[in-house]
């Protein structure tokens, strides 16, 4: 990759490494991934998928290397920052608000006020209500009514507002930790659709996934993560699951053709 | 930020084609439950009123409305701490603390009222502060700290007191709990208030004309009955006789920001946030400890609140004062809906929790039944409210 280019990514990661005392979680990882990319990251366990993107996310600050949010350098680590700086996470679970309702969910923590005549902010319930629903019609999820709590939605429903939800303020980049985990393999299907939809938005996607089948259909490029470097990059047309299991586990593969 | 989704969303369509309902069904729930409790209050007042031929009466009502209110101010704290999915019960303890405080100010320092309602308020919050600031830097969960609380404000209330009990708080700090909005000002009050929720329920019953259902429309229609039925009573009980007692004035007004700012503030929306799930407020950029620490702080607000008033009821500070508080703001509050797992309450249903466990003691007292027989009955009187609330949870929506 050649340094002309830095400046159009989405992130680029140079030499990260994070050491947790003498485990080394990540040793000097370098990617970039660009607006409009679905990066698959795939790995054995402990290879350093999670440290690798908690890093980006600004959760835990690494122990030297660089990152860079839309050519920024990120300086200090900070996941507000790194939010600010248009990176979002989608988690396997825990990701909504139950109790609250659909549109409360997808505007949780920047929603939109206007002020009182009291002089107070007030919730615009009208205006988010509007534009979760034009949100969502952009990406074409169809959900119930979005008063509802989200308590009355599937799994697979639910992921997909959480989906919307870390879109709806035009990030750079969306870090998706094991989206499908938590869901029965037909009910990932309508969330890896989406997934697959988003990079018309322009938006940088790093999908994480087991299910390696799942990562082939819907990623662009994939990086392969071993003990905590990065052993293979490959376009995700060029390769199958053996070969991708073969790379994870450190056997060479054949060559075949 | 705000401005770039509007960007995205405002420039496709017509923003409010949508014609979005304001109310959640969530909310819609909660009203119901609210609408049973209220007619349930009633049914008891109609009850003890054929025993005793007095239960209904501006005074009776009047006096009701005072001691449901120093419980009802500590439940209503309570519940948005609940919500959170944190407790405190230290509530009654740090009530005779500072109901304690409040005479020692007024009488061995000589302050006057004024001054000694600030420090007592601002004592009230420094020791919310402390313990919900204990409560979010140890990480410790509030049931334990507030129990050290309970603890430590009991003896510190003796303490300060000397174990003895101090009366006489002079006439301007008598008024608190003990004097009324003259009566006319109370009747020009009610019917403003009744005034202002008809037009706006008009207002917002011509919108619901239109594809709502007929639930809904079921509940718009109640809730305006039974808010008429309540501006009338208002203006029989507190402005025939003698006019709106203060600490019900305050109540009503804390009920209105509390459930308002529940609605329609980021502070109110971050509360039940947090209690529907902390892990993901935290992840969507709420500052849960600060939110933490400020519930803890307006609860050693309004229990400061209580304090003066309960004070300024009594005319005296006792040590001993509100054992059972903490038991019987959490009964209230948990009457009222709201869930001690956090994520569901509001602090209305809370409020008519605790006036619904005051009329039965008060009708109680009033037929002349023991103390203890209504301890048992304010017992199995959360029981049957929490399996109703159980039943009633079980059944499709
Ligand atoms: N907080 C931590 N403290 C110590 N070691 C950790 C911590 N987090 C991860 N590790 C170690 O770092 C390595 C990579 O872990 P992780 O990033 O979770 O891998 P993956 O997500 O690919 O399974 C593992 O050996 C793991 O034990
Ligand atoms: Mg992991």
């Amino acid at each position: 990759m050649s340094t002309s280019v830095t400046s159009a990514s989405a992130v680029s990661v140079r030499d990260l490494r994070k050491n947790y005392g003498a485990v080394e979680a990540t040793r000097g990882v370098s990617f970039e991934i660009f607006p409009g990319e679905i990066v698959g990251l795939v790995g054995d366990n402990g290879a350093g998928k999670s440290t690798l993107t908690k890093m980006i996310a600004g959760d835990v600050p690494p122990t030297s290397g660089e990152i860079r949010i839309g050519g920024t350098s990120v300086q200090s680590s900070s996941t507000t920052w790194a939010r600010d700086h248009g990176v979002e996470m989608v988690y396997q679970d825990l990701a909504l608000c139950d109790n609250l309702d659909i549109c409360a969910n997808i505007f949780l923590g920047r929603e939109i006020t206007r002020r009182s005549v009291l002089g107070y902010a007030r919730l615009s319930h009208d205006v988010m209500m509007a534009k979760a629903q034009q949100l969502l019609t952009m990406l074409e999820v169809k959900l119930p009514n979005l008063r509802e709590p989200v308590t009355a939605l599937s799994g697979g429903q639910r992921q997909m507002v959480a989906i919307a939800r870390s879109v709806a303020y035009e990030p750079k980049l969306v870090i998706m930790d094991e989206p499908t985990a938590a869901l029965s393999v037909s009910a990932g299907q309508p969330v890896l659709e989406l997934i697959r939809r988003l990079p018309q938005r322009n938006v940088a996607i790093l999908l994480i996934s087991h299910r390696l089948s799942d990562v082939l259909t819907t990623a662009d490029r994939i990086l392969v993560l071993r003990r905590g470097k990065i052993v293979a990059a490959v376009r995700a047309s060029e390769i199958d699951e053996g070969e991708l299991l073969h790379l994870m586990a450190g056997i060479n593969v054949p060559n075949e053709d | 930020m705000n401005a770039k989704i509007a960007e995205t969303a405002m420039s496709t369509e017509n923003v409010t084609a949508t014609a979005p309902s304001r109310q959640s069904f969530e909310a819609e729930r909660s009203n119901w439950r609210i609408i049973i409790l209220i007619l349930a209050t009633l049914a008891i007042w109609i009850g003890f009123h054929a025993w005793t031929g007095v239960f209904i009466s501006p005074r009776n009502l009047s006096n009701l409305a005072v001691q449901a209110a120093i419980t009802a101010i500590i439940a209503a704290g309570l519940c948005w701490l609940l919500v959170a999915r944190e407790i405190d019960l230290s509530v009654g303890s740090l009530l005779a603390m500072c109901g304690v405080l409040c005479m020692l100010l007024l009488q061995k320092a000589g302050l006057d009222a004024y001054l000694t309602i600030l420090i007592v308020l601002l004592v009230g919050v420094g020791v919310g502060l402390l313990q919900g600031g204990l409560r979010v830097t140890l990480g410790i969960p509030s049931f334990i700290i507030t129990l050290a609380g309970f603890s430590w404000l009991r003896g510190l209330a003796y303490v300060l007191s000397g174990a003895e009990t101090l009366s006489g708080a002079g006439d301007t700090f008598y008024e608190i709990a003990n004097g009324e909005i003259p009566t006319t000002i109370s009747l020009f009050i009610i019917l403003a208030l009744a005034a202002i929720y008809l037009h706006g329920w008009v207002r917002v019953y011509t919108a619901l004309l239109g594809p709502q259902k007929y639930e809904r429309r079921a509940v718009n229609l109640v809730i305006l009955a039974l808010s008429l039925c309540a501006a009338a009573l208002s203006a029989w009980v507190f402005a025939t006789r003698n006019g709106i007692p203060y600490p019900l004035a305050f109540l009503a007004l804390l009920v209105f920001v509390m459930e308002y700012s529940g609605r329609h503030t980021r502070f109110g929306r971050y509360v039940y946030a947090i209690g529907g799930n902390p892990t993901s407020a935290k992840r969507a950029g709420i500052n849960v400890n600060r939110m933490v620490l400020a519930l803890f702080g307006l609860m050693g607000a309004l229990t400061a609140v209580a304090a003066i008033i309960q004070t300024s009821r009594l005319d005296a500070g006792p040590p001993n004062v509100g054992l059972f508080v903490n038991l019987s703001a959490l009964s209230a509050a948990i009457i009222g809906g709201t869930s001690l797992f956090g994520g569901e309450g509001r602090v209305l249903g809370t409020v008519i929790g605790a006036l619904l466990m005051a009329s039965i003691n008060n009708g109680l007292s009033l037929a002349g039944v023991d103390t203890f027989y209504q301890m048992i009955i304010t017992g199995g009187l959360l029981i049957v409210a929490v399996s109703a609330d159980h039943a009633a949870q079980r059944r499709p929506r």
